[in-house]
């Protein structure tokens, strides 16, 4: 069995398309989209917690307020936080990988 | 049946990945359903009538329309939208198809080794990939049909199988994974011609099988077998018919060139294949299944209708996807003579088939018949999965 860990590519080969006259507005418009995307991600997820939370009887909001990630958690937050950057920039990074690529 | 693993449903995706998922289908759902109204309300209100005071007529065909409409901010946002959840569709399932690669490619070996349903794979290393699949992702899948990236490698087939339950996601019960055009086919041709008996049939390009499993479903005493160029996708589409216990034949070869026998099969159908190909390909295609077809047998593709079928507007919206989702040869697929190409390749006029077919899932059932008897149900329109139209004839 191969073990190999295998990276899909993010970019569909062939041009990007833009729509309009400045195509930064195509890469902000995929940014936002991006955003939006895992805004309303981290929506469905207080969600799940808060209702877990609150069909075990166990939330209170002070201990929510005073809660402070220890150092091991902290690491784990940085590296969700860089790879959140990564997927929503991921535009700006294309131009250069196709160039690269070809 | 033997418990081996079904790839069809065996990737867990995490908590956020399914939110990501959810977010892209209804995403996705309001572009095509309000956004899409509003593009209609504008152009009907604005763009049409601007147009017809300055030119003293209405646009003549879909690029007329596309002129008015390219730089109108709806349009520019609809497409921006579009396109951007069409690349975050397949972006939605990706991690989870990489971290779950070696089970998914261990599953589809165990189901291949069990083979349980007794279908088959044949692989042929070999075979030539065109260029309509090599040149440009298609869809915007990246890596396409045919990309390999380990030994027995399922990946683009689970990245389309499960990138596909996200792209029709939002639009509710009626959209099954198991392949809504060939249940409409399948289902409309056996009460149209009861006296029918299709012993084998042969499904073009079936990529992982969606549309391929109904016509056993409908014709469980029928052979049926498929071809696609993509190993991923026939690897893939063999152990998910093996594990739902539907015996399919997969064959990996190039519909330019099947290699199958003369008179051969009594269906030859595809779905979503032809405007993927160039008109040439097209052309040698189509000869390809006059030569299997045994006589009496019938060939039946479904695809997006032809530009004399649809009105301008709708032509416009058609298109976008000749134009954006990476299929250059959408528009002159859609451009073409369908009697004059389907005579070209040596069937009768009078013998030649288009039909619109309702979809089987979502129409009501004696709409269905009546529609299948020939009764006006076939007239209508084109638009969201409502209506399959078709191409073909008998021999
Ligand atoms: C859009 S997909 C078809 C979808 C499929 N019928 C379904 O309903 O799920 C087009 C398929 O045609 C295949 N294809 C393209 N050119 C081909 C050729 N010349 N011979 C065989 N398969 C081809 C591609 O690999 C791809 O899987």
């Amino acid at each position: 069995m191969s073990e190999k860990s295998v990276h899909l590519p993010l970019r569909s080969k062939g041009k990007r398309a833009t729509f309009y006259k400045d195509p930064a507005v195509d890469q902000l418009f995929a940014i936002i989209t991006m955003l939006t995307q895992e805004l309303s991600v981290a929506f469905d997820r207080i969600e799940t917690v808060e209702r877990i939370l609150d069909k075990n009887g166990v939330i209170s909001r002070a201990d929510i307020e005073a809660y402070k990630p220890d150092e091991q958690e902290e690491t784990e937050r940085t590296q969700r936080r860089d790879e959140y950057i990564g997927r929503i920039f991921n535009i700006l990074r294309q131009e250069a990988e196709a160039l690269l690529d070809s | 049946m033997s418990n081996i693993r079904n790839v069809g449903d065996l990737l867990e995706h995490a908590h956020d990945e399914r939110s990501r998922q959810s977010f892209v289908s209804a995403f996705r759902k309001r572009i095509l359903m309000d956004v899409a109204d509003d593009m209609k309300v504008i152009y009907d209100k604005k763009v049409e009538p601007k147009f017809i005071k300055k030119h003293g007529r209405k646009p003549k065909d879909a690029r007329e329309v596309r002129a008015a409409m390219r730089h109108e901010p709806v349009y520019e946002g609809w497409s921006a939208m579009r396109y951007n959840a069409q690349i975050m569709t397949w972006w939605s399932v990706q991690p989870a198809v990489e971290r779950q690669l070696n089970e998914l490619i261990q599953a589809a070996r165990d189901a291949t080794e069990a083979n349980p349903a007794g279908g088959s794979l044949e692989l042929d290393p070999n075979v030539v990939i065109p260029r309509e699949v090599t040149d440009l992702d298609v869809h915007h899948m990246p890596g396409c049909f045919h990309t390999e990236y380990v030994e027995d490698d399922v990946a683009q087939g689970a990245v389309y199988h499960y990138g596909t339950q996200v792209f029709y996601g939002g639009f509710g019960k009626d959209v099954k994974p198991k392949g809504d055009v060939a249940a409409s086919i399948a289902n409309y041709l056996k009460l149209a011609r009861p006296d029918f008996k299709p012993e084998r049939i042969l499904d073009l390009g079936c990529t992982a099988g969606a549309n391929t499993f109904p016509y056993k479903e409908v014709y469980p005493d029928a052979e049926v077998h498929g071809i696609d160029v993509g190993a991923p996708m026939l690897r893939f589409g063999h152990a998910w018919a093996e594990a739902e216990g539907i015996p399919m034949h997969y064959h990996q070869r190039n519909a330019e060139t099947p290699g199958f026998p003369d008179n051969h099969f009594d269906i030859i159908t595809s779905s979503f294949f032809f405007h993927e190909l160039s008109v040439p390909a097209t052309k040698k295609v189509l000869k390809e299944c006059y030569r299997m077809l045994k006589p009496g047998g019938i060939m039946l593709h479904m695809e997006l209708p032809p530009t004399s079928h649809t009105d301008t507007y709708y032509n416009f919206v058609l298109d976008w996807d000749g134009f954006y989702n990476n299929e250059p040869h959408y528009q002159k697929f859609r451009n073409l003579d369908f009697l004059k190409t389907i005579q070209g390749a040596g069937f009768e006029k009078d013998k030649i088939e288009l039909i619109r077919i309702p979809n089987y899932g979502s129409t009501p059932r004696e709409e269905f018949e009546a529609g299948a008897r020939g009764e006006e149900a076939l007239k209508r329109e084109h638009g969201l999965g409502r209506v399959w139209f078709t191409f073909g004839g008998w021999k």
